[in-house]
C-alpha cells in the first residue's frame, strides 16, 4: 500500500451552508458520485452516498432526518423515502440491513461553505519500522483504504479512508493495548466482523 | 451394479432418475448415477476426426487407419498390432472390435481395462467352474443370512448394492455382515465384524477357513464327492499353510478372537454369500484369492442355492459384456477359448480368413511390447491407460515411441489423447444404442436419448468402417440390433449345453423388439450349478490348491510402507467424465494420501499439508489425511486424478507392474512406498470463472465448480510482488479493474479479488500455512448476480461478515448438504438417526451414498455431546 492512499485532500466545495434548510438534505455530485448532504440543526453537516441499495434509487437526500437510540446510543439517521430503512449519517450503516450500508463522506463547514471530502480517520502511529507489522486493505472502487500498524500483537496505529466507522474501536484498541493476535486476519474488516467470528 | 437409468428431456437439460422397474436397482441411483446429467455437457468433447493434429473427414481418417494397420501387418505380421479397449464400451462395440482383431487380423492382441479390475475373478471362475460364470444374483444378498464383503468398499463403489444390503439388514437384523479390508472403510458402518487384515494375506485367511470348516465337520461330503474334484490335495495344502487359528491371525495381523468369531459365524451359517471386488482381484495372487474363496463354498456345498455362493462384483458398466463377447486377450469369443475345435467353430461361424490361434498380450505385457517396439500400432478405445495402468510413466514412454497410436474417445483432452496420432470422435453414453451386462448376468438395453454432437459416431460403426476398408467381409451391420443378433447366435452356435453362456433365444429379434428388450438375466431359469453340474468336461467343479504367496514386492528400509489404491465415493475412473460434475467434485475435491498418524509422524508429515509419495516407479504429491481408516504400515491414495486436472497426482505412475501369473491382473493394492514432507513456501487457492494458466505454482489441482473452476495451489519459492503475481495469475491486467486486496506482509498473507460488473470474477488467497479459509462459502458468491456490501467485506475474510453459518464440506452431493449444516441441525433438533436427518434436511434421501457418512457424523456428535 502506498502512502498516496492517505494523501491530504481538501475535497470539494458544494454550496453555501445557507442554501440548505436545517434538518433537510440536498443531492450533489462529488467526484463522479452522487452524494446526499444533510444539515442537522443549524451547524452540523453530514454526507453519505445518495444511492439507496434497498430500492436501487438515488433518493436518500430526500429522506426524513431524525435520531434513533440504538443500544443506548443516539444515532443521527436518515429514513429512506422509499422503504424507510434508516442510515446512520455518520457512518453510512443501514441499521435494518447492514449488507445495504452505503459509503460515508466527510462533510465540514469552512467560511460559511459546505465542503465534502473522503472520510478519513487517523490514530496512533503508522510508521514503517523494523518491529511494526502492517496490515492493509484496499477497495478502490468504493474509495476504501485501511491500514493498521501492529507491534507485538497490539494495534499501535490506524489510518482509514472511505470507511471510517470502526475508527473509534481502533482508537480504543490502541489505548487499551489489547492483544489482537486471535483477530489478526479479521481485524481490518471491523468490530462487527470480529465479533461474528 | 448395472442400474436402470431413465433420462428425460427437459427445458434446460436432461433429467436423470432411477428406473423403478429395473430389476437390479429398483429405481435407486448412487451419487454418480444421479449426477449423470452434469456429465453430458459438450465442454471438452472430441468432435472431429484428426490425423497428426490436422482435422480430416471421416473417410480420410478411417482410410488412414486402415492403410497404416495393413501396412504394418504386411511388414511385421499380425502380432505387431493391438487394440486396447474398455469396459465402458457397449457389448455390440466390444463384439465388433473382438471380431476384427481375432477373426479378421487374426491375432488375439485385444485386451481391455477390465484386465485391471476383474480378470482374476474370470480366471478363478474358469479354473473352478470350467467357465466364467457368476453363480449369484443381487437377490441372493437379500436371501443370505451372512454376507462376507472381501476387499470391497461397497458403500462407496457399489452404493446401490450397499443400500440393498442395508435395507435387508434393517428388515432382518439377524442378517450378519462381515467386512474384510485393511482399511476401515465407510462400508464398515454396516458391519457386525470387521477384519482389518494386512494387505495381501487373504489366501492365508481363506485357507485357514477351509481347514476350520473341514475340521469342524461343516463339509458337505456328499456334494464334494459327487460334484467336485481335487478336494484332498487342496485341503492338505490349505492346512499346511494355515495350520492353526493363531498362525493365521498372526500372518493376517488380526486378533485370534476376531478371526475365530468370523470362522465360527461362517461355519454355522448355511446361507452365506462371499462378495469380493478389487481388494481380492488386484493382486499378484488374485486368482488364488478368488479360488481360496470358491474352495470354501465348494467344500460346504454353498453354491447354486438361494442366498449362497461366491459373488464377484465388477467395477465397470460393461466389464461383464466384454467377458461375454470374449474381448480379452486370453479368450476367443462367447466363452470359448483357443482349443482347436472351438477355434474351428468360431472361424466357421465368422467365415474368417484366419483366426487367432493363441492368447494375445494382456494389458501390462501389451504396453511392455509397445515399449520394446514389438507392437507397432495400437488402437485405444474409450480408456485412459496413461493414467490407469501400473507404472504409468512407462506406458507414456511406450506410446510416445509407438509408430501408430489411434485413440477413439468422446473427450478431446486426456493424458492418452495427448499422445495419439489419430483421434476419432466417439459417441458418448447418452448417444449410443446397445446393451450392457452387470455382475448378476443381467443384460440391459441402453438407448440413445440425444444425438451425437459434431461428427461423433458409435464405436461399433468406427470399427466396422475400418474393418471394411481393410477388406474384411462380415462387417456390414444395419445397426446394433444386427450385431447383438450375431452375438446371440454365436453363443448358441453348436452349443449342446457345454457352454453355459447361451443367449440363442435372444437371436432373431427385429430392430423394434431389440429396442423394447426388457432387462433380463441369462441362464436364469434355474439357478446355475443347482444341479451340481459344472462346465469342465467331466461336469465337476475343481478345488484349486492355493499355496499362499506374499505380494511381489516386499517393503524395505527405503520403502517401508504399503501403498493401496482405490476409488472414492463420487468419482468414477480417471475423471474424464465424472470430473465434469461440480456436485461430484465437492465431496473429496483434492487428491490425498491417507495414512496412520504414527506413520505420518515417523515420516515427518503433518495432516492437511502436502506429502511426497514415492515408489521405485514414480512419485506424486498429495495432501496428507488421517481418516482413521488406516492401520499402521498402510497408505491409501485414490486412483482418479490425471495430468489434466492436477500437476502431480497420477497414482498409476507409482504402482508396481507385477501381475498375477494366471490372470495378468496388476497388483494395484500393494506397492512399497516412501513418504516425506513436501515442503512449500506458501499454500493457496484461486477461484475463477475461466481456466487459469498454472505456470506459477509448483503444485496444483483443478476442481470443477458450478460457475467456476477452483485451483488448490502451493509454491516452493517466495512471491516477491504479490499484487503483480496475483494480477497475472487471475488475468486482471486492466488499470481500472475493480480489484480488492488484503495484505499482511509480515504474516505472509495475501488475498485479492477481481470484480467485474459487480460480479465476483476471480479471487486468490495465499498463506504460509495450509490454514486457508473455507472454500464452501466463497464458492457460493459465484452464484450471485451482484455482490452486496457485506459480500465485499466477507470476500477477503473468506467467511460471511455476519454470523451466517458456513455449510461446510459437502456430504450429500445430491442435495448439496454440508457437514456443518448436518452437525448443527442434528445438534439443535436432537436428531439421532440418518433417517431423521433425511426428514429434516433431505440429505441422504436420494441416492443414499452418503448415509454411512451421516451415520458417522451422528456418532461423532454423540461422542462430542457426551464429552461436553
Amino acid at each position: 500500500m502506498s502512502a498516496g492512499d492517505f494523501y491530504v485532500d481538501r475535497g470539494q466545495r458544494i454550496c453555501a451552508l445557507e442554501d440548505i434548510l436545517p434538518n433537510t438534505g440536498v443531492a450533489a455530485l462529488y467526484r463522479d458520485e452522487a452524494v446526499a448532504l444533510f444539515r442537522v440543526g443549524e451547524s452540523r453537516v453530514y454526507s453519505i452516498a445518495n444511492h439507496d441499495p434497498n430500492s436501487q434509487a438515488a433518493v436518500l437526500s430526500r429522506g426524513l432526518v431524525g435520531s434513533l437510540t440504538v443500544n443506548g446510543r443516539e444515532r443521527i439517521v436518515v429514513a429512506s423515502p422509499i422503504y424507510k430503512q434508516h442510515f446512520d449519517l455518520a457512518t453510512g450503516e443501514c441499521l435494518e440491513a447492514p449488507q445495504h450500508s452505503v459509503r460515508a463522506f466527510a462533510a465540514r463547514i469552512e467560511s460559511g461553505d459546505l465542503w465534502v471530502s473522503d472520510a478519513v480517520f487517523e490514530a496512533g502511529v503508522c510508521d514503517e519500522a523494523e518491529d511494526i507489522e502492517n496490515l492493509s486493505f484496499r477497495d478502490p472502487k468504493r474509495g476504501i483504504y485501511k491500514r493498521l500498524a501492529l507491534k507485538q500483537n497490539r494495534v499501535v496505529g490506524a489510518r482509514l479512508r472511505g470507511d471510517v466507522k470502526d475508527g473509534d474501536w481502533y482508537r480504543e484498541l490502541i489505548q487499551t493495548e489489547a492483544d489482537v493476535s486471535g483477530l489478526r486476519s479479521r481485524l481490518l474488516f471491523g468490530q462487527a466482523v470480529c465479533q461474528a467470528a | 451394479m448395472g442400474c436402470g437409468v431413465l433420462a428425460k428431456r427437459q427445458a434446460g437439460g436432461i433429467e436423470i432418475s432411477g428406473d423403478p422397474e429395473h430389476p437390479s436397482s429398483f429405481g435407486r441411483l448412487c451419487s454418480k448415477g444421479s449426477a449423470l446429467g452434469e456429465t453430458l455437457s459438450l465442454d471438452g468433447r472430441l468432435l472431429h476426426p484428426s490425423v497428426n493434429g490436422v482435422r480430416k473427414s471421416w473417410d480420410e481418417a478411417l482410410s488412414h487407419v486402415a492403410e497404416r494397420f495393413q501396412k504394418i501387418i504386411a511388414e511385421h505380421g499380425p502380432e505387431s498390432v493391438a487394440f486396447y479397449v474398455s469396459g465402458q464400451l457397449l457389448t455390440e462395440d466390444y463384439y465388433v472390435a473382438n471380431k476384427l482383431m481375432k477373426g479378421g487380423i487374426g491375432t488375439a492382441n485385444i485386451d481391455t481395462n477390465s484386465r485391471l479390475c476383474m480378470s482374476s475373478a474370470v480366471a478363478g471362475h474358469k479354473r473352478a467352474f470350467g467357465e466364467d460364470i457368476v453363480p449369484v444374483s443381487y437377490e441372493d444378498l437379500e436371501l443370505a443370512d451372512l454376507i462376507v464383503l472381501v476387499g470391497s468398499n461397497t458403500a462407496w463403489c457399489h452404493p446401490v448394492i450397499y443400500q440393498r444390503i442395508a435395507v435387508a439388514k434393517e428388515k432382518r437384523p439377524e442378517l450378519k455382515v462381515v467386512v474384510i479390508d485393511p482399511r476401515r472403510t465407510a462400508t464398515c458402518e454396516l458391519a457386525d465384524l470387521h477384519l482389518p487384515v494386512k494387505s495381501g494375506t487373504d489366501v492365508w485367511l481363506f485357507n485357514g477357513l477351509l481347514g476350520f470348516l473341514y475340521q469342524h465337520g461343516i463339509a458337505d461330503t456328499e456334494f464334494v464327492r459327487a460334484h467336485t474334484a481335487g478336494a484332498e490335495q487342496t485341503l492338505r495344502d490349505a492346512q499346511k499353510s494355515a495350520p492353526t487359528l493363531e498362525a493365521v491371525a498372526k500372518t493376517c495381523g488380526i486378533s485370534t478372537g476376531v478371526l475365530g468369531e468370523f470362522y465360527r459365524l461362517f461355519a454355522r451359517t448355511e446361507k452365506t454369500v462371499t462378495a469380493f471386488s478389487q481388494g481380492v482381484n488386484q493382486s499378484s495372487s488374485g486368482t488364488d484369492k478368488v479360488n481360496a474363496i470358491i474352495n470354501c463354498h465348494l467344500l460346504t456345498g454353498r453354491i447354486g442355492k438361494p442366498g449362497a455362493g461366491p459373488f464377484s462384483i465388477t467395477g465397470q458398466p460393461n466389464a461383464m459384456g466384454g467377458r461375454e463377447v470374449g474381448g480379452m486377450a486370453n479368450m476367443l469369443a462367447a466363452h470359448m477359448d483357443f482349443a482347436p475345435e472351438q477355434r474351428a467353430l468360431v472361424q466357421q461361424f465368422w467365415d474368417s480368413p484366419r483366426i487367432a490361434d493363441k492368447p494375445g498380450l494382456k494389458a501390462v505385457d501389451l504396453f511392455e511390447a509397445i515399449h520394446a517396439g514389438k507392437v507397432k500400432a495400437v488402437w485405444i478405445m474409450a480408456t485412459n491407460p496413461v493414467v490407469s495402468l501400473p507404472d504409468a510413466n512407462r506406458v507414456r514412454e511406450a506410446l510416445q515411441a509407438c509408430e501408430l497410436v489411434v485413440v477413439s474417445d468422446c473427450i478431446a483432452k486426456t493424458d492418452t489423447t495427448a499422445l495419439a496420432h489419430v483421434l476419432l470422435p466417439a459417441a458418448a453414453w447418452g448417444e449410443k444404442d446397445g446393451t450392457v451386462t452387470n455382475s448378476e448376468r443381467r443384460i440391459s438395453r441402453q438407448r440413445a436419448f440425444m444425438g451425437a454432437p459434431g461428427e461423433a459416431q458409435p464405436d461399433w460403426w468406427i470399427v466396422s468402417e475400418v474393418a471394411k476398408r481393410m477388406g474384411f467381409a462380415g462387417f456390414d451391420y444395419a445397426g446394433p440390433h444386427a450385431i447383438f443378433d450375431e452375438h446371440a447366435r454365436l453363443s448358441a452356435h453348436r452349443n449342446t449345453g457345454t457352454r453355459a453362456f447361451d443367449i440363442g433365444e435372444l437371436a432373431g429379434m427385429s430392430r423394434d423388439r431389440y429396442d423394447e428388450m426388457p432387462p433380463l438375466r441369462w441362464a436364469a431359469k434355474s439357478p446355475l450349478f443347482a444341479d451340481g453340474r459344472f462346465f469342465h468336461t467331466d461336469g465337476k467343479a475343481r478345488f484349486i490348491p492355493t499355496p499362499p504367496r506374499a505380494p511381489a514386492h516386499a517393503v524395505s528400509e527405503e520403502f517401508p510402507l504399503t501403498l493401496n489404491t482405490g476409488r472414492i465415493r463420487d468419482q468414477w475412473h480417471t475423471m474424464t467424465r465424472s470430473g465434469k460434475s461440480p456436485r461430484l467434485a465437492s465431496h473429496l475435491p483434492e487428491p490425498y494420501v491417507d495414512l496412520h498418524p504414527q506413520d505420518a509422524m515417523l515420516s515427518g508429515v503433518r495432516e492437511g499439508e502436502l506429502a511426497r509419495v514415492s515408489t521405485r516407479w514414480g512419485t506424486l504429491v498429495a495432501r496428507a489425511k488421517f481418516s482413521g481408516e488406516m492401520r499402521r504400515g498402510q497408505v491409501f491414495v485414490p486412483i482418479h486424478w490425471n495430468g489434466q486436472v492436477a500437476s502431480d497426482a497420477r497414482v498409476g505412475a507409482l504402482v508396481n507392474p507385477a501381475v498375477d501369473p494366471v490372470s495378468g491382473e496388476p497388483e494395484f493394492k500393494h506397492t512399497p512406498v516412501h513418504i516425506e514432507e513436501f515442503r512449500v513456501h506458501w499454500h493457496g487457492f484461486a477461484f475463477a470463472r475461466r481456466p487459469l494458466k498454472m505456470d506459477k505454482a509448483a503444485w496444483w489441482v483443478r476442481v470443477q465448480g458450478r460457475q467456476f473452476l477452483r485451483y488448490e495451489l502451493a509454491g516452493r519459492s517466495a512471491i516477491a510482488d504479490p499484487k503483480n503475481w496475483a494480477r497475472h495469475l487471475l488475468g486482471a491486467y486492466e488499470a481500472g479493474a475493480d480489484w480488492l486486496e488484503f495484505s499482511d506482509a509480515s504474516a505472509g498473507l495475501y488475498r485479492a479479488a477481481h470484480v467485474v460488473d459487480d460480479q465476483l470474477s476471480a479471487c486468490v488467497f495465499v498463506s504460509p500455512r495450509a490454514d486457508l479459509p473455507s472454500r464452501a462459502w466463497l464458492s457460493g458468491l459465484f452464484e450471485k448476480d451482484a455482490l452486496d456490501e457485506l459480500d465485499r467485506v466477507g470476500l477477503l475474510i473468506g467467511a460471511p461478515a455476519s454470523a451466517k453459518a458456513d455449510a461446510g464440506a459437502t456430504v450429500c452431493s445430491c442435495f448439496g448438504v454440508g457437514r456443518n449444516t448436518i452437525l448443527n441441525t442434528a445438534h439443535e433438533k436432537n436428531l439421532k438417526t440418518p433417517q431423521q436427518v433425511g426428514q429434516c434436511l433431505k440429505a441422504g434421501t436420494n441416492c443414499g451414498s452418503c448415509l454411512p457418512e451421516i451415520a458417522a457424523l451422528l456418532a461423532e456428535l454423540r461422542f462430542s455431546d457426551s464429552n461436553a
